[in-house]
């Protein structure tokens, strides 16, 4: 639905800042964020095995301003595989509120983790880690909602605590389908051996899914340890119904860490990582009409997973970092089914950190009985216009 | 900016019509946390988000310096997009009753674009060179600004203010008159400085900067620039090359070391060096090694 009307959305907001040039200085600031790669992958599953290949990975439209002194809205249209889609839209009232309270309302990034409220195209090593991918969706966790932040100053730390009221649709982070509509119920695997690459569909959709309102929650602490340096570990949690008329739930938690030094503009170290653990109701395939019919839950298991990231990433100088990751997660539907990952990157700013070339190479191990698949990929990732700088 | 100017009007209509004793001023710069003392007095408690040896340019946006900004009364940015990090402080400070002072509005801005800007330019400020308070006459006008803010706050000490102000105005002035009479002998001297930092300074003190390290603001020396600087360098016109002391110097000391043409690696900020702890340190420090160098010292 929201691929469907992302791109009227861009041509309308557009229009609106382009009728207001008179007004130049109340105008939102426009970004764009490309991100070009190539790659080679040696992968006996794929057609294109040990070929070179390239293509416009991603690109993405950032419109943000003031509303008001105290309140900003931001959006974000992504471009993927030949699509629109509207990635964020949403209003944050930032100061004013009672007890300093920050309301956030619209469609956003989840704070499940610190991670996924970065989009992927900052991340140095390149693609959304698999756990997430897993537990979270292909690009992360993002969802229509109502959220609300308290903070909690200790000295110079300072305790967070947030909720969201989700509308659902996260859940279909295992069930996209674009023909059929965010709704229906898709089995989803892996095509055997390429471990990471798109899912396809393995049946037909057969009946829509009701799904219901979800939460998620956050608490998290900040520590500065240093002028320009902090950790901060956070617990998070998310409930939401996969399908109502079967009584199929997930349930998420997850807990994380990331260190970051920054003693000048030409050095810094982020250490960061995340684990999370899932318990999702799955419909076998062979009950599945029949539970449905009964409406009871029928065939439906409970599956028990867990996966993590670490990475850790160096800059050594102003325009060049390097650093290494290492993934393992459990597949949130197979049961005794995981996936390990680990790479080395590195990136290199050309000029400016508005232009980034990033290397990443890396080897996925899956079950016993696909092959590791070894990836080369360079990205040219470059940013146009004004794009915030990231907290941190 | 206007946006800016819209939130230091509404930010009064929230904060209260006087705080409690003293008055929390947090400065972007260490230097306007100086003057913000020397203004306050005993009525204010300062502290300031860059500290040491930090180029303004790029600071970490830590959830422990939002902390500190939601402890303020007041807060003093640089303006002119200088530290477009002090918007993303006010916002994640969760703080309504903040003032917030842009000094840039009181002082006559240097080298404002004329044309379109855009990232061709490097890092070029759309409105102007934000680097103002390196001219010891812009403390002034600083103070101005901070002092509107802290009446905000605290009305009912202005007349202190005021008397603080018009006291720190002129031992500033009384300073700048001594840093004049020994930069005097070097006007018009020609410099090449890492970053354009200094139009402000040079303005004031009769250097002429006639080239930078930096081939776009904001954008590292690359190896052609530097080629052609070092060129420039061995014409014998160009005196001394002058840096920020939070500046990586290996390639001005490589070009100091080739050309013969001394460089000046000197602090921009109140703190940025040991025994430059205010505006009066800062000045002397950076007047006497520029006469230093230009006088073949």
């Amino acid at each position: 639905m929201y691929r469907n009307h992302a791109i009227y959305a861009v041509l309308l907001a557009l229009s609106l800042v382009a009728t207001g040039a008179a007004a130049q200085n109340i105008n939102p600031d426009i970004s764009v964020i490309g991100d070009v790669r190539t790659w080679v992958t040696g992968d006996p599953s794929d057609p294109k095995d040990g070929e070179l290949q390239l293509d416009l990975e991603s690109a993405e439209l950032a419109i943000q301003g003031y509303l008001n002194p105290f309140a900003r809205a931001d959006l974000y249209v992504g471009y993927h595989d030949g699509e629109f889609e509207l990635e964020e839209l949403y209003a944050t009232i930032l100061r004013g509120l009672p007890l300093g309270t920050v309301l956030r309302a619209g469609k956003y990034r989840v704070d499940f983790g610190k991670l996924n409220l970065l989009h992927p195209h900052a991340y140095s090593f390149l693609d959304t880690p698999l756990v997430h991918r897993e537990f979270l969706g292909e690009e992360g966790l993002s969802d229509v909602g109502a959220g609300l932040s308290w903070q909690v100053p200790i000295g110079a730390s300072s305790l967070t605590i947030s909720g969201n009221l989700l509308k659902g649709d996260f859940v279909e982070a295992h069930g996209h389908d674009h023909e059929n509509g965010a709704d229906a119920i898709v089995r989803l695997a892996r095509p055997e051996g390429l471990v990471g690459a798109p899912r396809v569909a393995l049946e037909e959709p057969t009946t829509e899914a009701e799904t219901a309102l979800g939460w998620s929650e956050r608490l998290s602490l900040f520590v500065p340890t240093g002028e320009w340096a902090g950790v901060e570990i956070g617990i998070n949690a998310l409930q939401g119904t996969l399908d109502k008329l079967t009584d199929r739930h997930v349930e998420l938690l997850g807990i994380d860490f990331k260190y970051r030094w920054a003693p000048d503009k030409y050095r810094s170290l982020t250490v960061q990582g995340e684990l999370i653990r899932s318990e999702r109701d799955v419909l076998h395939h062979h009950h599945e009409a029949e539970a449905r019919a009964r409406q009871d839950a029928h065939g439906v298991e409970r599956i028990e997973s867990a996966g993590y990231f670490a990475f850790v990433d160096w800059r050594f100088r102003q325009r060049w970092n390097v650093g290494a990751i290492v993934e393992r997660t459990d597949l949130a539907e197979e049961v005794e089914t995981a996936v390990e990952r680990a790479g080395v990157f590195a990136g290199f700013q050309v000029m400016e950190e508005s232009t980034m070339v990033r290397l990443l190479l890396r080897r996925t191990d899956g079950d016993e009985f696909t092959e590791p698949v070894n990836e080369g990929i360079v990205q040219l990732a470059f940013s146009l216009g004004p794009h915030r700088a990231h907290w941190f | 900016m206007t946006r800016l100017h819209t939130l230091v009007l509404a930010a009064p209509l929230v904060a209260g019509f006087a705080a409690a004793e003293p008055v929390t001023v947090v400065t972007a710069l260490p230097d306007f946390a100086v003057i913000a003392k020397a203004v306050g007095g005993d009525h204010v408690v300062v502290d300031s988000i860059v500290k040491g040896n930090r180029d303004v340019h790029a600071i970490e946006l830590l959830p422990s310096l939002m902390v500190k900004v939601r402890r303020a009364d007041v807060y003093v940015m640089v303006g002119l997009d200088l530290d477009l990090w002090s918007r993303q402080l006010i916002d994640g400070s969760r703080n309504p009753r903040l003032v917030v002072v842009d000094p840039s509005s009181r002082i006559e801005v240097l080298e404002v674009p004329t044309f379109k800007v855009d990232a061709a330019h490097g890092d070029l400020h759309v409105h102007g060179n934000p680097h103002y308070w390196l001219d010891p006459a812009n403390a002034r006008p600083i103070g101005e600004a901070i002092l509107d803010g802290l009446v905000r706050v605290a009305p009912q000490h202005a007349a202190t203010f005021r008397a603080n102000l018009d006291a720190y105005g002129t031992r500033i002035n009384n300073a700048s008159a001594d840093w004049l009479r020994r930069l005097q002998p070097f006007a018009g001297a020609e410099v090449v400085s890492f970053h354009n930092s200094w139009p402000y300074f040079a303005r004031r003190f009769g250097i002429r900067v006639v080239d930078f390290l930096e081939p776009k603001p904001g954008v590292p020396p690359t190896p052609t620039h530097v080629a052609a600087l070092q060129a420039r360098l061995t014409s014998g016109r160009v005196k001394a090359i002058l840096m920020e002391s939070y500046f990586d110097d290996r390639v001005p000391a490589m070009l100091s070391r080739t050309t013969g043409v001394p460089l000046v690696k000197v602090p921009v900020l109140a703190g940025a060096a040991p025994g430059v702890d205010d505006q009066f340190a800062l000045f002397e420090t950076i007047t006497r090694q520029l006469a230093a160098a230009l006088g073949g010292k």
